[in-house]
């Protein structure tokens, strides 16, 4: 791989900081995790009885680590103590994805207020009717922060710590699509609902190996020859090492919405290597779902997917932590090639025996979404098509007239 | 992978050629044919002393298109699809033939047969096959629907991979839990009874089917399933299906699981949710609005 990580390159001094995560003060009862910041191989992952590193546990994947870095931050890849604990009154390291308002409030919050405004008359907001604060919140899990990290942004390469610009190729094709749209109404079919509403894929990877409030947890489950990851959107990557791992990718013809992947092990580390993917460009409206979690990056994937090479490394740093990093190269979609970090905890619940797996995603099931989608589309469009009906009646009794005029005026012979 | 198989083959010559010798020896009771088979001791999971069903596998029966005895058929749309839509014949899997229905069930069975291609779209999940939707499968339907699964057994939990509709479960081995809520796959626990996985499932849902004949049951479906390993290549899968709200008596089918032997056989996606779409949806954009 050309493009190399940032990791082995930063200073002593940065190790040094990373290795001090943040507690909370809520939280503070808690131990902080021990710093095993990246390149420190303090800790060995135990083994499983086939020999592999063991990875296996219920992983929290959500992060509190915006994806991009904050201009303030400059190339500074970690903040100090003083400014996490800032940024924490401020709410801003609530900031998680698109699914919290600017305010830093979080869907729990939200839901609390509009709640607590309830016997007010409805605001005409979207699903005002039907959410109250039990609602929200029944979805999402507690929006509390057991870890910190430092890290100013998830993105670690380019040093800026942002998604490097589209190539001017992916743009064209981002303006191709939105001009198609144009041409269509929210739901003339279910082609125009998004892949996650559609129950397809959630984010796609890899904006979907990031947990988020609903679904925060995976599962890693390790067989011999496999690293299993049970994904909460309904599917397992089953990821071959050893031999099988060393098998080449399927065939060009072969494209999965979740790719193919291949894994080593390089020491503790797990490294996966992810191609084939399919296309997913026809299917995915702009602002709804996409690759890199949707609303707060690239509303969909910019390209084809039969250039995108996927690189996950996946090291156990201690017992209830694994640092998690994925490298994206796409020369169709991307300018250069770009890492991010996070970390995924050992799920609290789960160590407390109260989970020993997912629940299974039943979304297609039970679709109702999408059938009222279309008929409210058709509805509207209907309602629509009645309203222009009713303005040529009107129109029709104006000709009506004009032509009663018209034929006065030819009866009369013309004067 | 390929050094267990060669061990296992091995494992399998030495029993054949035991055999012989005993044949050889002029016993009285010379071991029948099966033997080699009943006395299969499958390879243990690296490591441990448990047996390893780890493989992608899958089966080779008409039981997808009807559990019981089903003769050659055109299928439902012969003009639209030639016999690409057509129904393979086949012998029931069901032990004793007949899946035995109360009087007043088995009138929603035929009910369900004549409506298996409709879509409801006020009732999506009760009129139809579920499978023509691309709803999860259910147990054990998933074991023999016409598509490979793979067994990913790890120390102390079972993850089954199913290429249909990327349906999974996970089976945890050690402790038995009790099913939280309804689920489509069900809620699985696993135990070892000698070498065979038996697999207690609970905490159905009533909306999944047996098989395209529209044989169905309720949410108090409980399904015992065994899977035994017979040769290197084959496992023998048992499920005691038991309903006491549609059924007489809990009933049983059983047929084999072959291991999938292509060179790089590998499980594929199936995720079949946009192949359904215009089967699901498309109905809505040719209805009147009102």
């Amino acid at each position: 791989m050309k493009h190399r990580f940032v990791a082995p390159t930063i200073s002593a001094a940065a190790a040094a900081l990373a290795v001090a995560w943040f507690a909370e003060a809520p939280t503070a009862g808690q131990a902080p995790a021990e710093g095993k910041a990246e390149g420190q191989a303090a800790f060995t992952a135990g083994r499983l009885p086939w020999g592999d590193p063991d990875l296996q546990g219920m992983w929290d994947t959500r992060t509190f680590t915006p994806m991009e870095r904050a201009e303030a931050f400059g190339n500074r890849e970690f903040m100090t103590e003083e400014e996490a604990k800032k940024r924490d009154e401020l709410g801003l390291t609530r900031v998680q994805s698109g699914d919290e308002d600017e305010t830093g409030d979080d869907l729990k919050e939200q839901d609390v207020k509009r709640y607590a405004a309830s016997d007010r008359p409805d605001d005409g907001r979207p699903g005002y009717r039907i959410a109250g604060a039990e609602y929200n919140a029944f979805w999402s899990a507690d929006p509390s922060k057991p870890k910190m990290s430092l890290r100013t942004s998830q993105v670690i390469d380019p040093p800026d710590g942002k998604v490097p610009p589209l190539t001017r190729e992916a743009l064209d094709l981002w303006e191709k699509r939105d001009k198609e749209r144009l041409h269509r109404s929210q739901a003339d079919d279910w082609e125009d609902r998004g892949l996650s509403e559609r129950c397809i894929v959630r984010n796609g990877l890899p904006g979907e190996m990031r947990g988020d409030t609903q679904q925060p947890v995976k599962q890693i489950i390790q067989s011999p020859g496999y690293v299993n990851i049970v994904m909460p959107y309904g599917y397992v990557r089953m990821i071959p090492v050893g031999a099988a791992g060393q098998k080449p990718h399927l065939g060009k013809g072969v494209r999965q919405w979740n790719g193919d992947p291949r894994g080593r092990w390089e020491g503790d580390t797990l490294v996966v290597t992810t191609t084939n993917f399919k296309n997913t460009i026809k299917n995915v409206v702009p602002g709804h779902g996409g690759p890199f979690g949707g609303s707060d990056h690239v509303h969909y994937y910019p390209a084809g997917g039969d250039t995108l090479v996927l690189t996950e490394r996946f090291t156990r740093t201690d017992r209830e932590t694994i640092e998690y990093r994925y490298t994206v190269e796409d020369p169709k979609a991307f300018v250069r090639p770009w890492t991010t970090v996070v970390y995924w905890n050992l799920d609290a619940w789960s160590e407390q025996g109260k989970q020993d797996r997912l629940f299974e995603y039943a979304c297609h099931e039970h679709n109702y979404g999408i059938v009222n989608a279309i008929r409210g589309a058709r509805v509207n469009r209907a309602e629509a098509m009645d309203e222009a009906a009713r303005e040529v009646n009107v129109r029709k009794r104006e000709r009506a007239a004009k032509l009663e005029a018209l034929k006065k005026w030819e009866a009369g012979g013309g004067k | 992978m390929r050094q267990w198989l060669a061990k296992s083959v091995k494992v399998a010559s030495v029993v054949a050629s035991a055999t012989a010798v005993a044949c050889s020896a002029g016993q009285q009771t010379p071991a029948p044919a099966s033997t080699a088979e009943q006395v299969f001791k499958a390879p243990r999971l690296a490591g441990t002393d448990k047996p390893d069903l780890n493989g992608l596998w899958q089966n080779l029966t008409t039981a997808n298109w009807d559990l019981q005895d089903h003769s050659a058929d055109g299928g439902p749309v012969p003009r639209a699809m030639g016999i690409w839509g057509a129904q393979p014949p086949g012998q029931s899997v069901v032990e004793g033939g007949e899946i035995p229905y109360k009087p007043e069930a088995l009138a929603k069975r035929q009910e369900n047969f004549k409506r298996r291609l409709e879509i409801d779209h006020d009732n999506l999940n009760t009129v139809g096959d579920p499978e023509a939707k691309c709803y999860l499968p259910g147990v054990p339907r998933a074991a023999y629907q016409p598509f490979p699964f793979q067994i990913l057994q790890g120390t102390d939990k079972i993850v089954m991979a199913y290429a249909f509709a990327n349906a999974s479960r996970t089976i945890p081995l050690d402790k038995p839990t009790e099913a939280p809520v309804d689920f489509w796959m069900g809620w699985s626990n696993g135990s070892w009874d000698g070498d065979t996985l038996v697999v207690d499932v609970k905490g159905f849902n009533d909306m999944t089917w047996f098989d395209r004949a529209g044989n169905y049951h309720s949410d108090q479906l409980h399904v015992v399933e065994r899977y035994t390993p017979m040769t290197p290549y084959h496992l023998q899968y048992e499920a005691t299906i038991e309903d006491p709200q549609v059924f007489t008596r809990p009933w049983k089918i059983s047929f084999p699981l072959y291991r999938r032997m292509e060179k790089d056989a590998q499980l594929l996606e199936f995720k079949c949710v946009d192949l359904s779409e215009e089967f699901v949806y498309g109905g809505l954009l040719r209805k009147p609005t009102n």
